[in-house]
């Protein structure tokens, strides 16, 4: 059997076993599980050959009438992504560590369907596998908020809910309107159905996938349902949300980039500037806001935003440090929700003012805090420098001024996250709440420790990386 | 296929079916919509199935063809159930609210 | 011993240092932690005289590919050590590892020792990144390690919120500029498709002198200056930055952090000769820096805040010497400037700490008799900056002004002012720091003394320094032998033309009557008793340059301000106001659209009836008729 169906046979199976476990025993399990996950996966790296084309491949006829089939692997494209979503799951089941009492056998079998559903999304290899897990992703997710979230969950999970499903109906229909048009999907179907569909057809069905997508990553003006639910959310079901689910909008884009190429040669004159609106957007809102999780939301915006733009340069080094940025943003995602999450879980507080003081009552917190702060403003030898200075780098080779208004960036970030720090991190101690805020606890600080070295790995240690995303775009831009 | 139709039918014109039938069938419609009690209506109801019946089953033996016959077995099976079942749900209504004014159903709106 | 191990310890000894005490030091005490820091700067200053006694050719090590696309550009973790980077290093290890020991004495008291030790090994791993970096990125990796650091001290003291703001506002005008320096990189990459500085400089000898490409690069290059440098417009930052403890101020902000963009320039000299307009416009803009923060010296109280302005003032200086094309004149001061000037914010911090943190000149006065040897480094140090011969200013003073002058008359006379002024304010400082009698209150006053050996040790080797560091670089006129520039010729592009012997006779022969003019002048005004003098003036002059030309208000009410009130309005009117009403206005749709169509769903059953009965009508009117 495939390696990579195993892996999702293997999350679905665990959801089960969880469901019928004793209580108590369901949050290690799902910890063993979402580990075994991980290491199997890295197993699967090690003889990973990038340039070989997909490897690990399971396909199945599904629909044999529109030569719809079922097919997942492992590629030079969702290498990365895998791994991101394979290390955000165990961070987000040990963020829930201290609460499990609150929480029960569902929350984990949940989480662990989540993850299958991911893995298969970021596996599929067309679009209907395509479509298929990114509609299934949603639905754990948003039962996980549901039934978890804070006071005013439902509007927001209700939002969410609408958003995503209507982007997804726009993306389905144009999914269906691919086969349709040709209907023999073998190797060349992408190039096939280009041509076949001529400028103005391809506009819409780019029209169609833009808006799904934009929806889900969020960007730009399709984003009121982050900061919402981002709030709302139970925490570590968040992590996952802003670390993994955000990328499969931008992920999207990868995908279907052969179906609409000049579409998106077209658009890319309107999409570019649209994006560099939201980078600037969400960093100037984030700068205003309070509460903590709502300046991620809006970090998070301005973020996706550049790996968009960045990914819409249609040059190399712009798409490679797009995709890298992907993983990198994921893991600083959510380990700042992760870092936020112990903060608000002690302080009962969700806003900056909440734990001012926190550097004296728990310095070691407030030192991981200030690591991935610093990487996520993209300091040099951390790992969101690499991907910024591509991205940058790309968006300048299109047009300077792209570079210019989106490297405005890498100021207002300095000054959002910065501000968002000193006021949480820094200054007197105002309440009790903080006095007492204890230490970490094993599973917080085993998390954290693996992100620092995350973030300094794959700052100093790029290389391998970054060859693997030339694989990933090489044949794309031949084209 | 001709003179298969028995004579009898003859004596009578279809005409005249077609105008008992609608006669019938106005008559149950004009009923179901104005008369309150929800027994009558029940009633109306039927007279306008019956009507259909009577139109089918004439036809059906007019152009000497078994088709419109058979259909009306099937009226007639579901017109059963659903005496059956409405009478059931009035009867359960007048219990409960004394009532078989046909406007207690207002209650029923969402 | 081989000189490769030997660029490694240089670079990799601070960042062990930092380690050490970052993850263990909690367990610490104060000796050893102070111990191990300061072996790291001190392990690098060893080497790199080993290295240079050695020294023939440049020596590049390459660590690993860092990363890097084919056919687009290639980054390698690696380092080089040529003229320039030695003559840096000297100045960061040498100055460096000085104040890692006044830091030890300075520093003890505050619980957040340990802290500020490692923080410095770091700021010093960062500064050597930079000046070693063989490629942009390196530089640039060292570029920001330095700002970080900066922020890490100028926000030392975290609890205090001004001190956050101050160290915040440096690092967001230092990103201002680094922008402008990574679009440089980027232009820099797409054109010549490497970033590798040698071989960058070897592909310039093809271009022409003022292609626009070359010109927006400097340009843009220039702006990463301006931030790092402190140079208009974004100089406020650093007069801000004292708010971090003083041994921060003289290594950070005066000896090597902010000569940074100094270097950058020095270093991509090649290139910037292809750019007479961009040299132009870093010429007027240090003039510019120079007069604006020497004038802002003249009315400041803060003794720290003085020295600041100081070290704008002189960054001004170094930027006309490299508008010049005078690089290695301009690396000349920086290397004086970092002696003198560390010795004077040193100083200024001995006196700080034997008042117990008083900083305001108009509280000192008559500190000569209870601060001795504080008070004869301060005397060595103000004279050095303002230039009296034969120390250390005098000599790369007075080349930056004869370069100056065979340059533009222009530049000349608004430098010479400007010396003038710095002399001026020195004095001023001076005069009223040590002379007159004591204006502080009584109870202060029986606390005053003199710090201890281990913070006079360093102010001891400064001041040694900045008498002696001058000879380094005699004119012409003295010796043939120019030891800085002849060391750095063949890294350094210089440009520059020379003047007369007779000009630089009556140079000479001006400025020492000027010198002793406002000596006398300034003894005059602030060898005082009352606190009188340093009032704020009534004259609109004076509140200006009170005010620091209200360049903080400006910035605030042109650009922070409407940005702040922008971000605001986005987030409360913007954001929930109009898109997402925007986004909700469909399902507003749907929901008065059922509101109001709900009353057909009346219930009354007749009505339902007679609705079908309609429908059938109406459809078998449609298709009979």
């Amino acid at each position: 059997m495939s390696p990579i169906l195993l892996l999702i046979l293997f999350s679905i199976f665990s959801g089960l076993l969880i469901c019928v476990v004793d209580r108590k025993w369901a949050p290690h399990l799902s910890l063993a599980t979402s580990v075994i996950s991980l290491l199997y996966y890295l197993f699967l790296l090690i003889d990973f050959e990038p340039s070989g084309g997909a490897a690990h491949l399971f396909q199945a006829n599904w629909i044999p009438g529109i030569n719809a089939s079922f097919s997942v692997a492992l590629d030079a494209q969702n290498v990365l992504l895998l791994l991101l979503s394979f290390l955000v799951l165990p961070m987000g089941i040990l963020a829930s560590w201290s609460d499990t009492v609150q929480r029960n056998r569902e929350y984990y079998a949940l989480m662990s369907w989540g993850s299958a559903a991911l893995t298969g999304f970021f596996a599929s290899q067309n679009p209907f596998s395509f479509y298929l897990f990114f509609e299934l992703a949603l639905i754990p997710f948003y039962l996980i908020v549901l039934l978890y979230g804070g006071a005013y969950r439902r509007p927001a999970v209700f939002k969410f809910f609408l958003y995503t499903v209507f982007g997804s109906f726009l993306m389905l229909a144009a999914i269906i309107y691919l086969y349709a048009v040709v209907p023999d999907t073998d190797i060349n179907w992408a190039t096939a159905v280009a041509e076949k569909l001529g400028p103005d057809n391809q506009l819409w069905i780019f029209g169609a996938l833009f808006i799904a997508f934009a929806i889900k990553s969020p960007l730009f003006p399709f984003h009121t349902w982050q900061a919402d639910l981002y709030s709302e959310g139970d925490r570590p079901a968040v992590m996952v949300i802003a670390g993994v689910l955000s990328k499969m909008g931008v992920f999207g884009f990868i995908r279907f980039y052969d179906f609409v190429p000049s579409a998106l040669e077209s658009m890319r004159y309107v999409i570019i500037p649209l994006c560099i609106i939201g980078i600037l957007y969400g960093a100037l809102v984030a700068w205003r806001q309070t509460v903590m999780t709502r300046i991620l939301a809006y970090s998070s915006l301005s973020h996706m935003g550049m790996i968009a733009a960045a990914l819409f340069s249609g040059t190399m080094v712009g798409m490679q440090g797009s995709l890298y940025q992907m993983f990198t943003h994921g893991i600083l995602a959510a380990s700042l929700f992760f870092v936020v999450d112990a903060i608000i879980r002690r302080t009962e507080n969700t806003s900056v003012y909440g734990s001012a003081g926190l550097a004296q009552a728990n310095p070691r917190l407030s030192v991981y805090f200030f690591i991935i702060v610093l990487a996520s403003i993209g300091l040099p030898l951390t790992s969101g420098f690499i991907g910024e200075f591509y991205m940058l780098w790309g968006l300048t080779q299109t047009n300077i001024w792209y570079g210019a208004f989106a490297g405005v960036s890498i100021i207002l970030g300095a000054i959002y996250m910065l501000r968002f720090y000193q006021k949480s991190v820094f200054g007197e101690m105002q309440s009790d709440k903080v006095r007492n805020f204890g230490h970490l606890i094993l599973a917080e600080d085993y998390v954290l420790v693996v992100v620092v070295i995350l973030v300094l790995s794959f700052g100093f240690f790029p290389g391998t990386w970054m060859d693997l995303t030339h694989q990933a775009f090489a044949q794309l831009i031949q084209k | 296929m001709e003179n298969q139709i028995p004579e009898i039918f003859n004596a009578i014109p279809h005409t005249h079916y077609v105008l008992l039938s609608t006669i019938l069938f106005v008559v149950g419609l004009i009923g179901v919509m104005i008369r309150k009690n929800v027994i009558i209506v029940f009633m109306c109801i039927e007279i306008m199935l019956n009507a259909v019946n009577l139109m089918l089953t004439s036809t059906s033996a007019y152009y000497s063809h078994a088709g419109g016959q058979i259909m009306v077995f099937f009226t007639m099976a579901v017109a059963a159930a659903e005496v059956a079942v409405g009478l059931a749900i009035i009867v359960m209504i007048y219990k409960n609210l004394h009532s078989t004014n046909i406007d207690v159903f207002q209650r029923l709106k969402g | 011993m081989n000189s490769e191990f030997l660029i490694h310890l240089i670079l990799w000894a601070p960042l062990v240092g930092f380690a050490i005490n970052g993850i263990f030091g909690s367990s610490f005490s104060g000796k050893t932690a102070g111990f191990i820091a300061c072996l790291g700067p001190l392990t690098g200053f060893v080497s790199t005289v080993l290295l240079w006694s050695g020294f023939d050719q440049t020596i590049q090590i390459n660590y690993y590919r860092w990363f890097g696309t084919p056919d687009s550009f290639s980054v390698d973790f690696s380092v080089m050590v040529d003229q320039l980077t030695l003559l840096m290093l000297f100045i960061v290890t040498g100055v460096g590892t000085l104040i890692h020991l006044y830091s030890v004495g300075y520093m003890e008291h505050d619980k957040g020792f340990v802290r500020f030790m490692s923080y410095l090994n770091l700021f010093i791993f960062s500064m050597l990144l930079l000046v070693m970096g063989s490629n942009l990125v390196m530089l640039f990796a060292g570029w920001e390690g330095v700002g970080l650091c900066s922020f890490l001290l100028i926000g030392f003291w975290y609890k205090n919120p001004d001190y956050n703001k101050a160290a915040r506002k440096a690092f967001v005008m230092n990103r201002i500029g680094d922008l402008g320096f990574m679009l440089g990189i980027f232009l820099l990459g797409l054109e010549f498709r490497t970033l590798d500085i040698p071989t960058l400089l070897s592909s310039m000898e093809h271009i022409e002198s003022g292609d626009p490409k070359i010109i927006l690069i400097t340009i843009l290059l220039f702006i990463g200056v301006t931030g790092k440098s402190a140079q208009i417009p974004l100089f406020t930052w650093l007069p801000d930055a004292m708010a971090g403890p003083t041994p921060v101020s003289a290594l950070i902000h005066a000896a090597t952090m902010v000569t940074a963009g100094i270097y950058l320039v020095a270093r991509m000299s090649g290139l910037f000769n292809l750019a007479p307009f961009t040299l132009d416009v870093i010429a007027w803009v240090g003039l510019a820096t120079a007069f604006v923060a020497a004038t802002i010296a003249l009315r400041q109280n803060d003794i720290k805040k003085v020295l600041a302005y100081s070290t704008v003032s002189q960054l001004g200086f170094m930027a006309v010497a490299l508008g010049c094309a005078a690089y290695s004149t301009a690396i000349f001061h920086v290397m004086t400037h970092a002696f003198f000037k560390a010795l004077l914010f040193l100083g200024a911090g001995s006196v700080i700490h034997g008042l117990h943190g008083e900083q305001d000149i108009s509280k000192m006065g008559g500190l000569r008799n209870a601060m001795k040897s504080t008070h004869l480094v301060f005397l060595i140090g103000t004279l050095a900056i303002a230039g009296v011969p034969p120390l250390a200013g005098f000599f790369s003073k007075d080349e930056i002004l004869a370069a100056a002058f065979s340059h533009s008359i222009w530049y000349f006379v608004i430098l010479a002012l400007t010396a003038v002024l710095t002399a001026w304010y020195m004095f001023r400082l001076y005069f009223a720091t040590f002379h007159g009698s004591y204006r502080g209150s009584k109870e202060t006053e029986a606390g005053i003394h003199e710090s201890g050996l281990v913070m006079l040790a360093p102010l001891f080797v400064l001041a040694f320094l900045s008498v002696v560091g001058g000879f380094a670089g005699m004119p012409e006129t003295i010796s043939s032998k120019h030891l800085v520039s002849d060391f750095l010729k063949p890294v350094v592009a210089d440009h520059a033309h020379s003047v007369s012997h007779s000009f630089e006779y009556i140079l000479w022969g001006v400025t020492l009557v000027l010198l002793v003019l406002i000596v006398w002048l300034t003894n005059k005004m602030y060898s005082v008793n009352s606190a009188e003098v340093f009032r704020s003036g009534s004259g609109w002059v004076g509140r200006i340059l009170e005010g620091k030309y209200y360049l903080d208000e400006i910035y605030e009410t042109l650009i922070s301000g409407p940005l702040r009130s922008t971000g605001t309005w986005f987030k409360n009117v913007m954001d929930p106001g109009v898109i997402d009403q925007a986004v909700k206005l469909p399902g507003l749709v749907f929901r008065n659209a059922g509101v109001a169509l709900r009353p057909l769903q009346s219930g009354i059953i007749s009505w339902y009836m007679i609705s079908i009965v309609l429908g059938l009508l109406a459809m078998i009117y449609l298709f009979l008729f």
